[in-house]
């Protein structure tokens, strides 16, 4: 129950959320930040390319980017340096994504250090993930041992594959940081 | 034959001498004499009773008594205020009993007008519940300005117009979501109970809007068109130009962005508000 001298109070922030925004837990279209085309580039390579049958679109909003996997098989290639979560010790990423057939897909997940060396993990093993034509989020790495603070190299990737697939966001459970 | 009684100018009788008791003629002269009080000019003659019609006094004999002076709230005679003698004390008047003010007579409400702001939920639509799931919440503010006239007591029709806001920033992220709809439409207040004081209306709605949802990024997202409907159901005071409603409207639209779902720009909401009717 709000008393009386707490109504005010109430008005007051139910005012400033609709005005100005209330705050949330979640990480947020952490997609959209890396893989960006319109976002200024830390690198000389970009953060996220396509291949096969796969390209970058629109998601939730019609200034967000999500990708798209169509009937054939699409792979997206994400750089590790890019994802800021993977140079802690132990790390996680999942995927909401959709099948955009009524029967489902399976997205599939590669991860290579590339030329990082002996100071990076060794390459895990693949995973994949069931998905329906609902969106959900699909974990795709989970408590994987991290580059700890060693540099990515350019050529470290964590690589989406699959078919009829739409992927409109990631998030990395556990880390509450920016992500550049 | 003499009447037994005439009156002077002012209304003032004249008493017979010779019905009177000698010991009070002095006074009665006096009386007869002295000056009247003037009259302010305009204000209306005094009260003369009409004569009788074709009645004449009966002759009365030597020595009866004359017939008693009028009184006041006889029957048929004029009532006489009193006369302060000289010297006596005047009297005020009684005060005059209150009376009951009439009853009001509320008029009806021909025509009226209302602004209104208030809160309430985003859209019940699958895009909504995505924009949830990557983490934006947040209320919806709205500002509503609506007016009707009443062509009917209980049936009205006017236009309906506002814009809806709604802002969510995360707590780790600087991007905000925008998300704006502005709308243009008319209404049919249907009045299902109460009069001017208070009312109670159940009103459809139906309204073009025009909306825009965006994260602060690099890029712009394109407006949409859409119709926006539904209804309220509203407590209005006109006599304290007071109005509060809770509305449920749904503006439907295709997906924002190529992989999102299918969105809604309105939803349910409370709001506060003034009202001007005439």
């Amino acid at each position: 129950m709000v008393d009386r001298k707490g109504f005010a109070p109430l008005c007051l922030a139910l005012a400033s959320c609709g005005l100005l925004g209330c705050g949330s837990e979640a990480q947020v279209l952490l997609l959209d930040r890396i893989c960006n085309p319109d976002v200024p580039l830390a690198t000389s390579q970009p953060n996220c390319t396509v291949a096969g049958d796969a390209d970058l679109t629109t998601g939730v909003t019609g200034d967000t980017t999500a990708v798209r996997f169509g009937p054939s098989t699409g792979e997206l290639y994400v750089r590790l340096g890019a994802i800021q979560a993977a140079s802690q010790a132990v790390w996680s990423l999942d995927v909401l994504a959709a099948s955009s057939r009524s029967e489902g897909s399976t997205l599939y997940r590669s991860l290579s250090w590339g030329t990082c060396g002996s100071d990076c993990p060794s390459d895990p093993d693949d995973v994949e993930a069931p998905l329906s034509d609902e969106f959900q989020w699909a974990a795709m790495v989970t408590d994987l041992a991290g580059s700890f603070s060693a540099p990515s190299t350019l050529d470290a990737f964590l690589v989406l594959r699959g078919a009829d697939i739409d992927i409109i966001d990631l998030r990395t459970p556990g880390f509450d940081s920016y992500y550049y | 034959m003499v009447p037994h009684h005439e009156r002077l100018p002012f209304g003032r009788p004249i008493v017979p001498l010779r019905d009177t008791d000698p010991t009070m003629i002095p006074l009665i002269i006096a009386m007869q004499v002295a000056p009247a009080q003037p009259v302010p000019p305009g204000s209306p003659p005094p009260y003369l009773p009409p004569p009788a019609p074709a009645q004449t006094a009966p002759a009365q004999p030597p020595g009866t008594p004359p017939p008693a002076q009028p009184t006041p709230g006889q029957p048929g005679m004029a009532p006489q205020p009193p006369q302060p003698m000289p010297g006596q004390p005047t009297m005020a008047p009684p005060p005059a009993q209150p009376q009951p003010p009439p009853p009001v007579q509320e008029q009806e409400v021909t025509f009226f007008g209302r602004v209104e702001i208030g809160f309430g939920t985003r859209g019940f639509a699958e895009n909504n519940t995505l924009l949830d799931e990557v983490g934006y919440g947040g209320f919806r503010f709205w500002a509503t300005l609506d007016g009707a006239y009443m062509f009917h007591r209980h049936v009205g029709v006017g236009p309906w117009l506002g814009m809806n806001r709604r802002s969510s920033r995360p707590e780790h992220d600087e991007r905000s979501l925008n998300e704006v709809a502005y709308f243009v439409g008319a209404q049919v207040p249907v009045l299902l109970f109460g009069k001017r004081p208070y009312a109670f209306h159940a009103t459809p709605r139906l309204a073009f809007t025009s909306a825009q949802i965006e994260i602060d990024n690099a890029a712009d997202a394109e407006f949409q068109n859409t119709a926006m409907f539904g209804g309220a159901v509203s407590f209005t005071s006109f006599t304290y130009h007071v109005s509060s409603s809770m509305a449920f409207m749904h503006a439907p639209t295709g997906p924002p962005g190529e992989l999102g779902r299918d969105h809604d720009y309105a939803g349910l909401y409370f709001t506060l508000g003034g009202t001007i009717d005439g």
